[in-house]
């Protein structure tokens, strides 16, 4: 077993340029292992559904080229997670024809590991059967109806996938969903530190140097991880964590901030004590870790339709007056075109409207509004929204007579659609698997670059 | 009475994973955060009132060590369904910000 073992996150999130100067101060500590989260659900259920990553192309590139250039030369593994935003499998695939790109254009050789997490409905309807699949949060049981409207399942992988490809002699891994703390805490549970402070170590380097007294430089975040504590510390010698910060990281984006779930463990860190080694490095000792039975989270994407929407201005202060009356109106109007034009009822197409900025202050020049539709064919979402706004525009208010037009577009057409022709997803699943074997859900593969 | 951002070094709002929100209250000092952490106006029945959530459905966590007090909540809807209109969660936080509190509080 390692005494020790050097853990470092390059940043928060992959593609988000981190700071070179800061991970060069990193790689002179000698790391065990260069790791950062590529994913989150955090923007929401579309690059899921989609496949699609968020980030850029060229960031994502520049950023890997990075952490493979020296992970390679060092002979230190990369660890790259959740790749391209959703980890689902085009996802995956994006990030591994740039991984590719980078070894043949810097002329690289390193075996490269694939791990994809993705789960075919047919795969979602076999754990059903075998009663493997539990809600969480009150949420409802699946059935093989719900799974057919899943348009892409991905399962969240925790460290042992990783460890199997480390074995395997991978030098850099790039894996589909997994929890952003499996990516740290795989090279120190490789090493026999299976406890609280691998996983603890990780849950406050996911996010690179957010947790920091004060984020100078966005960049690398370090931890050392022990038998019986770990330490964490910015890499940027200008740069500090205090036991306030380390703790309030803990907060972030957590529902339960003293129980991290992970698969097959447990942790709890209410009782940790956070101390200050010196002005700019804070030691945890005093978390604990359990062992659970082991389940992976799903997490699913379902297709809800084609969006479109128009933003207006309104301006005419008697309209503002009646604002709410008067969108009701608009409202009413629109649907009966629309039923009249296209035929389509209520049940056909969704539609509602947000109001930014307060109709009743005197002193609101302009009131803005979101119309938002969601349609099942292109050709309804173009035709129901041009209806929508074309309408918006000459629904009279009584307080004026003659023919009157009341919102300010800001551009022709004056709808849009958000990306890849406004297709809609939902997140459909909050449920786990109950799994014989960590690495069931996932498929790895490898490449001799 | 003060408002409870004159008190706070931070509140906020974010998404804990795509079904839950969470907001954080977090004060400059021990001192002030033993002051707030007992008034009425944080209790957990007035604060689910405030947000519009059932009681089952919110949850307070005190952490002396962050001088932080953080509420955990169920979504309205998921976040980015057709009818969210808040993709992050972030701006759920506006119900807390000018919530009355004693004057004791204030820096």
């Amino acid at each position: 077993m390692k005494k020790e073992v050097c853990v470092l996150a390059v940043a928060g999130m992959l593609g988000s340029s981190f700071d070179e100067k800061s991970y060069q101060y990193a790689l002179e500590k000698h790391p065990d292992i260069i790791g950062c989260d590529s994913g989150t659900c955090d923007s929401g259920p579309f690059y899921l559904g989609e496949g699609k990553p968020r980030m850029n192309r060229k960031a994502a590139k520049r950023d890997l080229e990075l952490m493979i250039r020296e992970g390679v030369a060092r002979k230190i593994p990369v660890i790259v997670g959740s790749a391209g935003t959703a980890g689902a499998d085009p996802n995956v695939d994006w990030m591994i024809d740039i991984v590719k790109e980078i070894a043949a254009e810097d002329k690289l050789h390193f075996k490269l590991a694939e791990i994809k997490t993705e789960l075919t409905k047919d795969q979602l309807k076999e754990y059903l059967a075998k009663g493997r699949i539990k809600p969480l949060d009150g949420w409802e049981n699946l059935d093989d109806k719900k799974i057919d409207e899943i348009s892409r399942c991905v399962s969240v992988i925790g460290a042992e996938p990783m460890i199997e490809a480390l074995n395997q002699g991978a030098n850099v891994i790039i894996a589909g969903r997994a929890t952003d703390t499996s990516i740290y805490s795989a090279v120190p549970i490789r090493e026999g530190l299976d406890n609280a402070f691998a996983w603890h170590a990780g849950k406050v380097l996911e996010c690179g140097t957010l947790a920091s007294v004060f984020e100078k430089y966005h960049g690398s975040m370090m931890s050392w991880v022990r038998e019986d504590s770990m330490s964490i510390e910015p890499a940027h010698p200008e740069m500090a964590v205090s036991p306030v910060s380390v703790v309030s990281h803990t907060l972030y984006e957590n529902s339960d901030p003293f129980h991290l779930v992970e698969p097959g463990r447990i942790l709890d860190i209410k009782d940790a004590v956070y101390e200050a080694e010196n002005d700019r490095r804070v030691k945890v000792t005093g978390s604990t870790m359990k062992r659970t039975p082991y389940t992976v989270k799903i997490e699913g994407a379902k297709f809800e339709g084609y969006r479109r929407v128009a933003v207006a201005g309104v301006r005419d202060p008697l309209v503002l007056k009646q604002m709410d009356s008067w969108l009701k109106e608009v409202e009413k109007a629109a649907r009966t075109k629309i039923q009249k034009g296209m035929q389509l009822g209520k049940d056909d197409y969704r539609f509602r409207y947000l109001v930014y900025g307060n109709p009743k202050d005197d002193n609101t020049e302009t009131v803005g509004v979101v119309f938002d539709i969601l349609a099942k064919t292109p050709q309804d979402a173009d035709g129901i929204i041009s209806n929508v706004w074309h309408t918006a525009l000459h629904v009279p208010i009584h307080d004026w007579e003659g023919a009157q037009s009341q919102t300010a577009f800001p551009f022709s057409p004056p709808s849009l659609m958000t990306m890849e022709n406004g297709k809609t997803y939902s997140f459909c699943l909050n449920h786990v698997i109950q799994v014989d074997d960590p690495l069931e859900t996932c498929r790895i593969k490898y490449y001799d670059l | 009475m003060t408002k409870l951002y004159e008190g706070a070094k931070l509140i906020r709002s974010k998404n804990a994973g795509p079904f839950a929100i969470t907001f954080d209250i977090i004060f400059p000092s021990h001192e002030q955060f033993k002051k707030i952490a007992s008034c009425h106006a944080l209790a957990v029945e007035h604060v689910a009132a405030l947000l519009g959530v059932p009681l089952d459905k919110i949850k307070r966590y005190d952490l002396p060590l962050a001088n932080a007090i953080k509420f955990s909540i169920v979504r309205k809807y998921p976040a980015g369904d057709f009818l969210d209109d808040d993709l992050y969660g972030c701006q759920e936080h506006r119900f807390l910000v000018n919530l009355d509190v004693p004057d004791e509080v204030r820096v």
